[in-house]
């Protein structure tokens, strides 16, 4: 088999992403959940990927007040979300009809465009 | 064999600088040779003597700019040693560290290190020099899908992290580009000339809330110098030689973004823990600090990091004016990258040798027997630190 039919755990994640599904991968040997970031550590076969529950606390907000690029004109949010099994992820947060505040608990979704974005668990 | 704990690794003998600009100009091989040439100069070397040349490379750069042909614009003998250094902001620092590493090794005795870099250039500003998707996710286009643009992006999230954990007020940030802004007033090379208020930080615009204009580096284009010798190499130059006392790395498995966000740690304190033991020394034993502070945020997570202060007491340590001109720990003397100016690691680097060498005029800060630099990168992941002294033996 060549380098090339290999599908690393980094785009068998962007696949389940991709199909509007947000799965977390867990070590085999070990069964401690692996971070996004650690992702390129591991082979395939050494992953078990388990469908995350969607739920996580709010552990960075960032409001961008200065234009980038055109497909963002500000202001916008980036966020980092701590889901509740462990791993972080960078997102946005939606749904923001009161305040905001780190710590906040906040669920998964996938808006109109695929992108995984979270929404204060209290508009959900 | 091991170098005793306390003698000097190296020396630096010689530094200098290009012309510093806000403005476009000359190119960065250009630059570098400005500042190649006055560091020669200023060591009392030709540069015949020169046998050693490590260019440091800016991360900014679409393609190689500085490549090892560069030599050629310099009338110099055969080399013994020529490479690129390129490990994001701690370039400057990791370039010092392999000079004294190979003229320890017996392969050359004086080594010109360079960093030169042109952030600002006709068709862009330095806004958009430093506006590619920052890697956080660790997943390819990623940040890119949620607008994540800039480093300022990373250091926002960090910095927001940073204040939620400790509960700090909105004008933490601003205390200590206040205190930046108090050295610059008394630094030459400064580029920002004007006292800073509380009022006029506050008023400045947000970039990426909760960093303000006021929290971010001044980019310049420019280049810095440096000679590395052997520590008893005689100096020629008519300053005092600057002793490197100690030095280390530390990259840790966590940014401070993703250790702020996993309650982890990042590799600075292994990076500070390796140069104070090679020096004999701890935290309490060093006069200044010239930190790499891209942003004001980075500054106070240094100071932590870095074991000068506790976790979430960096923000009142800066308040109560102890990093400020008369305070208990002076740091970034010069106005670091908010208030002086930004070029990478060579800022912080630049300081640190001119205030233990005790040539920083109205700035100088009295006690400067132990100088501790930091260079650091990608967020705060990547960390190098150096112990800078007047003396090639501690007491």
């Amino acid at each position: 088999m060549s380098a090339t039919d290999i599908k690393t755990t980094k785009a068998q994640f962007a696949d389940f992403i991709a199909k509007g599904q947000l799965w977390l991968p867990y070590e085999k040997q070990s069964g401690a959940v692996v971070q996004l970031t650690d992702l390129e550590i591991f082979t395939p076969d050494e992953i078990d990927w388990k469908r995350a529950s969607g739920t996580g606390k709010l552990a960075s907000f960032v409001t961008f007040h200065r234009e980038y690029h055109p497909d963002f004109p500000p202001p916008y949010n980036v966020s980092i979300i701590r889901l509740d099994e462990g791993p972080f992820v960078l997102s946005t947060l939606v749904d923001l009809s009161g305040s905001h505040k780190i710590g906040m608990a906040v669920a998964a979704h996938f808006d109109a465009s695929g992108r995984l974005v979270f929404a204060p668990v209290a508009n959900t | 064999m091991a170098r005793k704990s306390g003698t000097a690794a190296s020396a630096i003998t010689g530094w200098g600088t290009s012309a510093l600009s806000r403005k476009p100009g000359a190119s960065i091989p250009q630059l570098a040779r400005d500042a190649v040439l006055a560091a020669i100069a200023d060591a009392g070397l030709d540069s015949g003597d020169i046998d050693g040349l490590i260019l440091g490379q800016s991360d900014n750069l679409a393609e190689q700019e500085l490549t090892i042909a560069f030599r050629h614009s310099l009338n110099l003998n055969t080399l013994g040693l020529l490479v690129i250094d390129q490990a994001k902001g701690t370039t400057m620092l990791q370039a010092i560290q392999h000079a004294t590493m190979a003229i320890n090794a017996g392969m050359v005795k004086n080594v010109v290190c360079v960093f030169s870099d042109t952030p600002i250039r006709q068709s862009t500003g330095a806004g958009e020099a430093f506006a590619r998707p920052i890697n956080i996710m660790n997943l390819p286009g990623w940040e890119r899908g949620y607008g994540s643009f800039g480093a300022v992006a990373g250091y926002a999230l960090a910095a927001a992290a940073f204040k939620a954990k400790y509960n700090l007020d909105d004008d933490c940030f601003g205390h200590y580009a206040i205190a930046c802004r108090k050295w610059a007033l008394l630094a030459p090379s400064a580029f920002m000339k004007k006292e800073l208020t509380m009022e006029a930080y506050l008023a400045s615009k947000f970039i990426v809330d909760p960093l303000r204009l006021f929290d971010c580096a001044l980019p310049v284009n420019g280049a810095v110098a440096f000679v590395v010798t052997a520590a008893d190499q005689p100096s020629n130059a008519d300053h005092p030689p600057v002793y490197v006392q100690g030095f280390g790395q530390g990259h840790g498995r966590r940014s401070a973004l993703s250790g702020l966000v996993l309650d982890d740690t990042s590799g600075a304190q292994y990076a500070t823990d390796m140069a104070l033991g090679m020096a004999g020394l701890a935290q309490g034993d060093i006069d200044i600090c010239q930190l790499y502070d891209a942003f004001s945020f980075s500054g106070l997570m240094a100071l932590e990091e870095f074991g000068f202060c506790q976790p979430g007491e960096a923000a009142g340590f800066v308040k109560a004016g102890q990093t400020s001109p008369g305070g208990e720990l002076p740091v970034n003397t010069s106005g670091g990258q908010l208030s002086g100016f930004y070029l990478q690691g060579a800022t912080p680097l630049l300081e640190a040798v001119i205030q233990a060498s005790g040539t920083a005029g109205e700035r100088q800060v009295e006690r400067h027997d132990n100088v501790f630099v930091s260079n650091s990168g990608g967020c705060l992941e990547y960390h190098a630190t150096a112990i800078l002294s007047p003396h090639r033996v501690l007491q």
